[in-house]
């Protein structure tokens, strides 16, 4: 099959490699891989000069502000408590404020549990206002100088909140991203599929996107900001996607977004395929369309005089991979069934060949900079899985597109309260 | 100060009962008491104790001696060993059926001239050993002058008593006090740093359509509800906003806090502090096998 293969490939003129080509440049691998290949071969002579890793996690704590830990959740009741007790006595400053949503599954009556506990405050909401009031809800109760959102069901690593505060001894930062691990990575194969693509895109990208300038998102999950910076822009809007909204109206105040990749965050991801593209429908609703190419859609205009180079590149970024490659591999897969179903079959079996082949560089660049080489490894192991979830993730992501394109649909989640999103502000 | 006004308290006790009770008996008093209550006979073994006219006992200085007959209002007894005896309070412990001690706080009345190196009196229920045995003076009580948790006699009595073997202390109760006067105190909801009870609740807004939330304050322009966010304008609330329990403000020194905290307010020296810095003392109390002449007095 192998030489049927590489007979089909040699009879290619330069018109089919070149479609071949382009085929691959629209599946979003290369540029990641290129990305890895320049900083990973910059870190690697770096370090051979210098003896010291270029990016590591940080060696001392000596900057400690006071911080805020915002638990905010509804219908959290089973998780709420181990929340709380990973963050107890992980940092010296420490106020964690739990904003009891209007739960209607005792999570109110867990997290009073711990209201006696030092440092620890509990609010209760009886009507649900979704996510964003509730983070917002909290701000008025603290004086702390950094404010901290963690997801009411993840749990931080030990010296995680250490590691968030470092970069705001550097008062242009507004605001900064740590990374998002799976927790329960080998419960079923659609976890450890997500908790791979986790370590690349968030631990890896974000990694990347940071030196690059281009960093835009911070996760809801485990982000800091600081309290000036949050007052300035008057806290989290309506959600979904709040996290995305505020970094990107935090850049735009003229802030800087830093990723810390050792702050991590451990969190439970959908262990079901249909539960994982409900996800991720509504994550690409409310993400690119929504934000990118309607609220946020100023930062690229260069008549502003906000206007920035790094906000430009990243808003084209997400038009070009997050918008225009998947349509446009929707309409080449369409030519391509057109043009050549004869060879079909040696076409996949082409492109499959070289997207494993990419995905394995990115894989190997993992290992420079993961300090959890063992766990790492064992998520490798679905790298030969890889280029068909990334296909699969491009539908749901053409589906997302297309229905808020059309309908706005992410203002009709039931992630907000109802009451709230009729009154919302449609972008 | 403090021993000059337990020194007054005592004289006035000691005042009071002997002008209660009387030193002077007479036998016209004796008769009248004959005739009231019937005596019945009742020979068990007794051992007595003298006290002072505040009830406190030489606790080293015990008569043997037996009980003839006993009434409801007193015992007639035989003291060995005594061919004098003078009129005064005395504690007599009469042995029960399983020969413990049974006690009961008496004042001689009459004394007689008794066969041998003894002597017979007549005893009354009363005085201030009967009134150490009063189960209100066994029990601590809030004193009124100093709002403190304190016995109704001065210490020493007691003291003697429970060296004399006769008052069994036990834990009644644990009560929280003044770490510095040690008075009762009262608690109240108040503020974490000046320790005022006087404050209110900060009222917020959340805007429905921006997720914003902020004071009250923030919002009012111009007698409207204007959000600072998104300069929404004539926000109604219900449809536009809800108000929200905000942070506790003090009035007197201005703080914004979580939460309020219990703070407690001496009542005696009017010292503020948390709550969770009170002191907590025991609260002991006093028992006392009682001698209850209904026991032997058939119906």
């Amino acid at each position: 099959m192998f030489l049927d293969l590489t007979h089909w490939i040699s009879s290619l003129n330069r018109w089919d490699v070149l479609w071949l080509f382009l085929g691959l440049v629209i599946l979003d691998g290369p540029r990641y891989t290129f990305i890895r290949i320049v900083f990973g071969f910059r870190d690697i002579v770096g370090y051979l000069c210098t003896s010291r890793p270029v990016w590591c996690q940080y060696n001392d704590y000596d900057f400690c502000p006071s911080v805020c830990v915002v638990l905010a959740g509804h219908n959290e009741g089973a998780t709420i408590g181990r929340t709380i007790e990973s963050l107890e006595g992980t940092y010296p400053r420490l106020e964690i404020i739990v904003v009891d949503d209007g739960s209607t599954d005792g999570m109110a009556q867990v997290a009073d549990r711990y209201a006696n506990d030092a440092g620890v405050t509990v609010l209760h909401r009886p009507n649900r206002g979704g996510k964003s009031s509730a983070l917002n809800f909290a701000l008025p109760f603290t004086t702390a100088e950094i404010i901290v959102s963690v997801d009411a069901d993840s749990h931080l690593n030990d010296h995680g909140l250490w590691e968030i505060v470092q970069p705001f001894r550097d008062p242009s930062v507004g605001a900064a991203s740590a990374t998002v691990h799976v927790r329960n990575a080998f419960t079923s194969l659609a976890t450890w599929m997500q908790a791979y693509e986790y370590m690349q895109c968030i631990f890896m990208g974000r990694m990347l996107a940071d030196r690059m300038g281009v960093l835009s998102i911070t996760s809801g999950a485990f982000a800091a900001m600081r309290r000036s910076v949050l007052d300035r822009v008057m806290g989290w809007d309506v959600g979904p996607g709040e996290d995305l909204d505020l970094t990107m109206r935090i850049r735009k105040a003229g802030y800087q977004i830093v990723s810390v990749p050792y702050a991590e965050c451990f969190t439970d991801a959908p262990t079901t395929w249909g539960a994982l593209f409900r996800q991720r429908r509504r994550w690409e609703e409310a993400a690119v369309v929504r934000f990118h190419c309607r609220k946020h859609v100023d930062l690229a205009d260069p008549t502003s005089k906000r206007f920035r180079w790094n906000d430009f590149v990243m808003l084209s970024e997400a038009w070009l991979f997050n918008v225009a490659c998947p349509l446009v591999a929707v309409i080449y897969t369409t030519v391509l069934l057109y043009k050549s179903p004869s060879h079909l079959g040696y076409l996949i079996l082409a492109y499959y060949i070289c997207s494993l082949a990419l995905e394995l560089i990115q894989a190997a660049s993992v290992f420079l900079y993961t300090i959890h080489v063992r766990r790492d490894l064992m998520l490798c192991l679905v790298v030969p899985l890889v280029p068909i979830y990334h296909l699969c993730l491009m539908v749901a992501r053409v589906v997302s597109n297309t229905r808020e394109f059309l309908w706005r649909s992410s203002y009709e989640d039931n992630f907000v309260p109802r009451h709230v999103r009729e009154t919302t502000w449609h972008w | 100060m403090k021993a000059l006004a337990q020194q007054e308290r005592t004289q006035h006790l000691v005042d009071k009962l002997q002008q209660e009770f009387g030193t002077k008996t007479s036998q016209s008093t004796d008769a009248s008491n004959r005739r009231r209550f019937p005596r019945h006979a009742l020979m068990r073994r007794v051992v007595a104790l003298s006290a002072t006219m505040d009830g406190t006992l030489y606790e080293t200085e015990r008569i043997e001696g037996q009980t003839w007959n006993v009434s409801a209002g007193g015992l007639c007894l035989e003291l060995k060993g005594r061919s004098q005896f003078e009129q005064g309070p005395l504690l007599v412990g009469v042995a029960g059926p399983d020969q413990s001690l049974q006690y009961a706080g008496v004042l001689v009345r009459h004394v007689g001239s008794a066969e041998g190196n003894a002597v017979q009196l007549g005893v009354e229920f009363s005085g201030p050993t009967h009134h150490v045995l009063d189960p209100n003076n066994l029990v601590p009580a809030l004193q009124p002058d100093n709002l403190k948790i304190e016995f109704n006699l001065p210490e020493r009595v007691y003291q003697s008593w429970e060296r004399a073997g006769i008052l069994k202390k036990f834990l009644a109760d644990r009560i929280q006090v003044c770490s510095r006067c040690g008075a009762i105190p009262t608690l109240r909801e108040g503020c974490p740093a000046c320790h005022g009870g006087r404050g209110a609740c900060d009222r917020l807004i959340h805007h429905f359509a921006c997720a914003h939330v902020a004071s009250v304050a923030d919002f009012e322009s111009d007698e409207e509800i204007t959000c600072p966010k998104c300069r929404s304008k004539q926000l109604v609330v219900g449809a536009d906003f809800e108000f929200l329990r905000g942070p506790y403000n003090c009035i007197d020194c201005g703080a914004s806090n979580t939460s309020m905290e219990s703070i407690a307010h001496c009542m005696g020296c009017h010292h503020r502090c948390p709550a969770d810095q009170l002191s907590q003392v025991d609260i002991w109390a006093y028992h006392v096998p009682r001698f209850d002449p209904l026991d032997f007095i058939p119906e």
